[in-house]
């Protein structure tokens, strides 16, 4: 696989996470770090699929959610998730609306470097004492992050990249780490 | 009576637009997915505007706007969506789409463009 692609996915990792977090209140006091899947299995109770598709390869998208018992007040908290009984369902609603945050950023920052992807609709992965059972073969690149909060867990995504080709020779990214200052989203582009 | 109908199967969605809007002195109503948008449309002749979702179930927001489209009404309908590529924008500008907005949702950014048309 081109040695050149991990470091352009490590990015594209970093900066679509860094935009699902900002649409929090709280991302100025989270913390992200680089994680292995075996760091991001040990919290993770479900998951968020997407797949996006372009010509050339393909990209399996997750983002992970706590949902421990204990924790859970404080996390309705921190989203300012109103407490009722629909509590949960309400949960599971804004975390597929981040899944699919993070992955149209993911698709829009890929845009951005001239490749046209397409994207599915997300899909819920329960995690049930398992672990997602996806590693890094010689024709796979993979990245994984998470961030925490006052010491604690909270989200975490995984991006695993399949080249079409099996070694990526036609993938040309150079993904640098800045945000964009001219990126448009929100606002009403007339046609 | 509204002024405009968000359309959104995300219920965050629908919640974080519609009380925005709602802030700025609009009318809102909302539907679940582009089959109960539709029925929507049918039944309030007072409608302005439509703020519809792309991907959804049921019946996703392009094929909503087609069917709006073929069935003669005049209702300007803005698309809010993850979706960004060059090609499903072209698709909605087919579709007889008047706007796009790539989500998240920025109310005070989109505000001007949305009283605009719903002036």
């Amino acid at each position: 696989m081109n040695p050149g692609l991990q470091r352009s996915f490590d990015v594209l990792l970093k900066r679509s996470f860094g935009e699902m977090l900002e649409l929090l209140d709280i991302h100025k006091e989270l913390e992200v770090e680089r994680l292995t899947m075996d760091a991001v299995d040990k919290h993770r109770l479900f998951s968020v699929m997407f797949t996006i598709s372009s010509s050339i390869f393909r990209v399996l998208a997750l983002v992970h959610f706590p949902m421990k018992r204990n924790s859970m007040d404080d996390i309705y908290e921190y989203l300012k998730l109103e407490n009722g009984s629909d509590i949960k369902k309400a949960y599971q609603d804004y975390v597929l609306e981040l899944g699919n945050n993070f992955c149209g950023s993911v698709c829009r920052i890929l845009g951005n470097e001239g490749l046209s992807t397409g994207m599915s609709t997300p899909a819920l992965l329960a995690n049930r004492g398992g672990s997602v059972h996806l590693r890094a073969s010689e024709q796979t690149i993979e990245s994984h992050i998470g961030s925490n909060f006052h010491g604690q867990r909270l989200f975490s995504a995984s991006l695993w990249l399949f080249a079409n080709d099996g070694e990526g020779t036609n993938i040309e990214l150079n993904i640098q780490d800045i945000s964009v200052e001219n990126d448009s989203s929100g606002e009403l582009e007339f046609f | 009576m509204a002024q405009v109908l968000v359309v959104d199967d995300s219920s965050t969605v629908r919640n974080e637009v519609s009380s925005f809007l709602s802030s700025q002195g609009i009318d809102v109503d909302t539907a679940v997915d582009g089959a109960d948008g539709l029925s929507k449309i049918g039944n309030d002749s007072n409608l302005k505007l439509v703020i519809c979702d792309v991907n959804m179930p049921n019946m996703d927001g392009l094929t909503m706007v087609e069917k709006v489209k073929a069935s003669g009404k005049q209702l300007p309908i803005i698309m809010l969506t993850t979706e960004s590529s060059p090609s499903m924008k072209q698709r909605g500008k087919d579709a007889g789409v008047k706007g796009w907005i790539v989500k998240p949702f920025n109310g005070p950014a989109a505000i001007g463009g949305i009283k605009k048309l719903i002036s």
